[in-house]
């Protein structure tokens, strides 16, 4: 039986063998570099102001962007106006039939999203980005297949295509403001056609409400972190309003490490602090409180799932034991220089 | 200058002293060079590894030395640079298939080549799969097998949490056996061929 640790070796074999940089390209990209960064140098030392300038412009175009998600349209009051607004520019398709659910919805934003739909025993992987040149994936496509044909997909022409040596089937089509693709591993072409004969777009209620029990509703979101936090000791001022707020479709596991995650370096940036200024206290009730997250309800229920609990509890245990946490080569890494990139913690 | 200063001092005082940017160049370009190439072939690779550190130089600033190597920094500008370039998935597949081309252009010896047949049979069946995943999936996956970067170099390259990180690749993983798991025969021909060639 294959494990895990085979495929990876076997991964590892089939690592695509290099002939490396041309030395003198390679000379020829030093010059360009010098020349660059020279040129930079320069220019940065004459425009530092006109730069400042054009990033306050730009911060302002990233916040006005941000208000008028924020107040976006709303379909009922069921949802958050962030989620309905991610909705409302998705394709929302779904597969119109009973045994067919979502199984997966946890990577959206405004343009892009990736869902799976199973039936118990296949699965169906739907795919939309922003509209991209159908011509250049189907010209790319078409070279690694050995089917290539066309069918109807809500009224549009899709175009399949059948992976050599796979049954890996695969449709592209352009619809409105997105490129579609959907992939699917079945016995025949027959077969992925009727997926996409059962392919229905939704109103926003319908596909919001199709979303796993996995995936957090937004309705319900003050409440789930309210349960995750239950046997979460908190440092004083530690503010819930923001995780309570939340209008993003998450996934459980997801939003476990985000409210998880939250608690965890609020406790980090207090052992820091406490550290610096030699409060003895301050850091006892930091390394106590983590100590604890061995029995977090929530990072046990996400164990099975991922390791972030695991990366929890490396920090957890190194504060305790006041050492450093083991990084690269196993090398020791200081705790204050990591735990932000290892945990997703804002930077103090 | 190389001996005696760490890439985070060379990025630091690169701004006043491209020079000692040159410095960070020498010591990495020839290993991105190298990811960028098995990912997206050499042309691409030509292309972009001279962008990986032009965008290196004016982003230097954005630079945090969690470790002394500025190479999982410069891994994830090129992994973002990939992003960028590829039109479609396609153009990676034709790049990972070369590693079949490579098994038959090796196939000297008579013997090795019925194992080679399966050898390639499992290499398009795992490549094919790797094309498949995620984008965010292959390149945790890419980066943590074939770069042999470590969870929390993955993390710095991608800008994710080392939780997320370690979640991407177990799903990765998970992914790959499912497409290896009635190939356990072949795998083995695959293996005792590769044994053969590099033995």
């Amino acid at each position: 039986m294959t494990n895990m640790t085979d495929e990876m070796q076997l991964l590892r074999l089939a690592k695509p063998t290099v002939g490396g940089p041309q030395p003198e390209l390679t000379e020829e990209r030093r010059r360009e570099l010098l020349a660059y960064s020279a040129s930079v140098s320069r220019r940065s030392r004459l425009g530092s102001r006109r730069l400042f300038a054009l990033a306050a412009a730009t911060l302002l175009s990233v916040l006005a962007a941000v208000v008028i998600v924020s107040i976006g349209g709303r379909s009922g009051d069921a949802w958050a106006a962030g989620i309905v607004k991610v909705a409302e520019t998705a394709p929302r398709l779904l597969i119109a039939a009973p045994e067919w659910k979502v199984t997966r919805a946890d990577e959206f934003t405004l343009n892009t999203g990736e869902m799976t739909f199973s039936d118990g025993s296949h699965q169906v992987e739907l795919r939309w980005q922003p509209p991209v040149s159908l011509e250049d994936m189907v010209k790319d496509r078409a070279a690694e297949s050995n089917i290539s044909t066309t069918a109807t997909v809500l009224g549009t022409e899709a175009r399949v295509f059948r992976y050599s040596g796979t049954n890996d089937f695969i449709a592209l089509w352009a619809a409105n403001d997105h490129t579609i693709e959907v992939r699917a591993t079945v016995s025949d072409l027959n077969s992925f056609e009727a997926i996409l004969g059962s392919l229905r777009t939704v109103d926003v209620d319908t596909w919001l409400s199709a979303m796993p029990a996995s995936v957090v509703n937004p309705s319900t979101r003050r409440q789930v972190v309210q349960s995750m936090l239950v046997d979460i000791p908190l440092p004083q001022g530690f503010s819930r309003t923001q995780l309570e707020q939340g209008s993003a479709v998450r996934d459980r596991y997801q939003l476990g490490a985000e409210v998880a995650g939250a608690a965890v370096c609020a406790w980090l940036n207090r052992w820091v602090a406490a550290t610096d200024a030699g409060d003895r206290a301050g850091l006892r009730r930091a390394v106590g409180a983590l100590a604890t997250s061995h029995q977090w309800a929530v990072l046990l229920e996400m164990q099975g799932q991922g390791d972030y609990p695991k990366v929890v509890w490396e920090y957890a245990d190194a504060i305790a034991a006041d050492r450093t946490v083991t990084g690269g080569n196993g090398k020791g890494l200081p705790i204050r220089d990591t735990y932000p990139d290892a945990l997703g913690c804002p930077r103090p | 200058v190389r001996e005696i200063r760490s890439d985070a001092a060379l990025l630091a005082a690169a701004g006043g002293s491209p020079e000692l940017f040159a410095a960070v160049f020498d010591r990495h370009y020839e290993t991105i060079h190298r990811y960028l190439e098995r990912r997206a072939g050499r042309d691409a690779a030509e292309d972009l590894s001279g962008e990986v550190f032009r965008i290196g130089f004016e982003q230097r600033s954005r630079f945090r030395p969690v470790h002394e190597s500025a190479l999982p920094w410069l891994y994830g500008l090129a992994t973002n640079l990939l992003l960028k370039h590829w039109r479609s998935e396609s153009r990676q597949l034709r790049a990972l298939a070369r590693v079949e081309a490579g098994w038959r252009e090796d196939a000297h010896d008579a013997a090795a080549t019925h194992n080679r047949v399966d050898a390639q049979a499992v290499s398009a069946r795992l490549l094919a799969a790797v094309a498949r995943l995620s984008q965010g999936d292959r390149d945790v996956l890419l980066l943590f097998a074939w770069e042999e970067l470590t969870y929390d170099e993955v993390a710095v390259a991608l800008g994710i949490p080392e939780g997320t990180v370690r979640s991407r690749l177990n799903r990765a993983r998970r992914s790959l056996r499912a497409v290896l798991g009635d190939l356990d025969q072949a795998k083995t021909s695959f293996s005792a061929a590769i044994r053969k060639d590099t033995g």
